[in-house]
């Protein structure tokens, strides 16, 4: 579940901002032709809902039905009793506690009119949704929004740079706990990192640790026990009021390990507005990952970076004595200019 | 193979192989993962997942994303491994493969739409009644990894009280515990808080709100160990607890009191909440064990939080041996404000067995 602190300061996330993103929908729902909107979330998936309303679930799933012209309305299979709590994080017209939300959207799509509704990633919503709001319709037409919704995504405004930014400065801080310090690592830090995040108002951190870099460039999980070698890195997921960004680090024990670490940060300084096309000297390019968001899921991997986004890079090298791997945000400016650091 | 998943998929292939079950392909993600997690051991972090598991055993499993496929990839290297982009597509061109064998799909209603049976080009029949009946059950290893949640639950909760002071953010609490609950080994827990006095009227996630004296403090603490939750429910008061919140805790420690008396395997989880819900009633507090003021009286615990039977009047599963369980009378009072005490119990054929060691009382700062 999402645990960490989840609320809404219109300092940070302004009202106009979110009207904004709304009005961007309504104009791409009438050039598609659609009648209404769904967009699905649960909190695995947070991300479009949070993008239009800056609601994030902790838990349960809900589906926001947008209308032209109107405040959207949240339909969440939370009890009545959480409404208040979503009333505090979500700008939206109205909130409609129900277990069956498939039939609560075919109601209200009836009684709007609607023929041509378009659902924001259609296959992947549950089913059960679907199949109880079409009992409720006769001959309404279901699309995939899919491509309309990522084309109003981006570009990022503001707001989504500097909460990306205020992510990117949690993680860095919380990172640093992950330095060896001439004593044998243990989880015990990955516990202070833990407790770091948290400390600074993260909404959520997820850490993924590669504990043995000259034997595998592997992240898994934190989960269960940890055994760290010489070489190792660790990677944070950190989420900021919806804004998720990746910062990893690698990592060596040994006495020659700050030099290297300092070296490839200097790389990093030059390179990061190429999104490190190329490598850092000694190491040669293992693979290379940009994820961005683009659909409900906080960060997806995307092909080549997309102008005017907020990206996450993982890059991973090898020499002698086994891989080197970084993660990293940046924010990829219009007509394909340099990459900008969030730090 | 970890012992405990070697254990779940021999019960699993078993099941099976006398229900004529060729193919079951589960869906899931870090919310809704118990299904996905029993027939494939993995619990996904990010994006959904689907497992597709035969019946000699091959189990593959497709992730959205490299990321949490070489996640997958480590954790589960007996498993094949498909990083994907389109997770319906993916699944059904590993379905085209398997011919006219028998395919049960599971869980029902969350399973995507584009993998629903009227989108499938094959037959499938709901498996999610065959999955709940080996999730509701526990082994004797399952049982033992909900015992080592519990203690660490217990534990979690101490560092919950020691955190729990005048000045505190919520989120701040949190911090402490999850910080806690990584050094141990849980990579997941659930948790929800309240603080605050009468008109507090439930818990929500974490908010900045500083806590005070005379603060009723309420969690619910539900650490995972090889991936398996179980929960403590206690109620903190900070300083000295008045006469009225005293008072007004007695009806939840005799309503759990209730709940577990008739707890064994056989009964109803109607049967149970109907238990919790009396001595509530017989106070004059029944209005607060309605749907407006609570939302279950326990709920089963296992591989995913928020199992399969929710304790409540109106339904009829049967609780059998081997069910682990909650009983949680959890509900606002009107003179004091929301309260909380539960504690997780194994159902046996005799009873039922805590294994929680936190006192089941309201406790305090002050103490």
């Amino acid at each position: 579940m999402r645990r960490g602190l989840l609320s809404w300061s219109e300092e940070e996330v302004p009202r106009s901002v979110l009207d904004a993103r709304q009005e961007k929908c309504f104009a791409a729902m009438a050039d598609n032709n659609l009648d209404a909107l769904l967009v699905y979330t649960n909190f695995p998936r947070p991300s479009a809902v949070s993008f239009l309303t800056n609601f994030i679930p902790y838990w349960s799933q809900g589906v926001l039905l947008v209308l032209p012209g109107q405040m959207p309305v949240f339909t969440v299979s939370l009890s009545k009793r959480v409404a208040n709590w979503i009333e505090e994080t979500a700008h939206v017209g109205e909130i409609a506690s129900t277990p069956n939300p498939g039939k609560e959207l075919g109601m209200r799509l009836a009684a709007a009119g609607a023929k041509r509704v378009g659902v924001l990633e259609l296959n992947k919503l549950p089913g059960t949704i679907i199949h109880n709001l079409r009992g409720e319709m006769d001959g309404v037409e279901i699309a995939d929004a899919t491509e309309m919704y990522r084309a109003i995504r981006h570009p990022a405004d503001e707001t989504e740079i500097m909460l990306s930014r205020r992510a990117t400065e949690i993680a860095h801080t919380a990172l640093a706990l992950a330095r060896p310090r001439g004593e044998p690592v243990t989880a015990d830090i990955l516990s202070n990192i833990e407790r770091s995040a948290r400390m600074q108002g993260c909404e959520e951190i997820l850490i993924d640790i590669a504990e043995d870099l000259s034997a595998s460039p592997a992240y898994r999980r934190l989960d269960g026990e940890s055994n760290f070698a010489n070489r190792y890195a660790v990677r944070l997921s950190v989420a900021y009021k919806g804004h998720w960004v990746r910062v990893g680090r690698t990592f060596e024990q040994d006495s020659g390990g700050a030099d290297r670490a300092a070296a490839v940060e200097a790389y990093l300084s030059d390179a990061l507005p190429t999104l490190c096309e190329d490598t850092p000297d000694g190491f040669t390019l293992h693979d290379r990952v940009l994820e961005a968001c683009i659909g409900s899921a906080p960060l997806q991997t995307v092909p080549a970076p997309i102008n005017d986004a907020v990206m996450s890079l993982t890059a991973r090298w090898q020499d002698e004595a086994g891989y080197w791997l970084i993660s990293e945000p940046a924010f990829v400016p219009a007509d394909d200019g340099p990459a900008e650091t969030l730090k | 193979m970890n012992a405990i998943h070697k254990e779940r998929r021999d019960r699993l292939l078993a099941a099976m192989k006398a229900e004529e079950i060729d193919v079951i392909l589960s869906w899931g993600n870090a919310w809704q993962g118990g299904y996905l997690r029993y027939v494939s051991d993995y619990s996904v972090l990010e994006g959904d997942g689907i497992a597709i598991v035969m019946s000699d055993g091959e189990t593959r499993l497709i992730v959205e994303g490299e990321t949490e496929a070489e996640r997958a990839r480590t954790k589960c290297p007996d498993v094949i491994v498909e990083a994907t982009d389109d997770l319906v597509e993916s699944a059904r061109a590993v379905l085209k493969q398997m011919g006219n064998r028998r395919l049960v799909t599971a869980p029902a209603v969350y399973l995507p739409f584009g993998l629903a049976p009227e989108n499938l080009d094959r037959p499938a029949e709901d498996g999610t009644a065959f999955l709940d009946k080996l999730l509701m059950t526990k082994t004797p290893a399952e049982i033992d990894a909900m015992r080592r949640a519990t203690k660490m639950a217990d534990e979690g909760y101490q560092v919950f009280r020691d955190a729990a002071r005048v000045g505190v953010a919520e989120y701040e609490l949190v911090a402490e515990i999850e910080g806690y609950f990584r050094a141990a080994g849980s990579p997941e827990n659930f948790m929800i808080i309240g603080t605050g006095g009468q008109k507090v009227r439930g818990m929500h996630p974490a908010g900045e709100r500083r806590v005070q004296e005379g603060d009723l403090v309420t969690t619910e603490l539900s650490p995972c160990v090889d991936g398996y939750f179980s929960q403590i429910c206690r109620t903190l008061v900070i300083g000295e607890p008045s006469q009225a919140q005293i008072d007004a805790f007695q009806v939840y420690i005799d309503a759990m009191n209730a709940g577990f008396s008739v707890l064994k395997a056989g009964v109803t989880a109607s049967e149970v909440a109907k238990a919790e819900n009396d001595v509530f009633r017989e106070r004059g507090l029944g209005e607060y064990t309605t749907s407006e003021y609570t939302r279950v009286r326990g709920h089963g615990l296992g591989l995913f939080l928020d199992t399969k039977p929710h304790i409540l009047e109106d339904v009829d599963t049967v609780l059998e041996d081997g069910a682990f369980c909650i009983v949680h009378p959890n509900t606002y009072h009107p003179e004091v404000g929301y309260m909380v005490l539960g504690d997780a119990a194994l159902v046996t054929k005799d009873g039922y067995q805590t294994f929680s060691n936190t006192p089941c009382e309201l406790l305090s700062t002050a103490d």
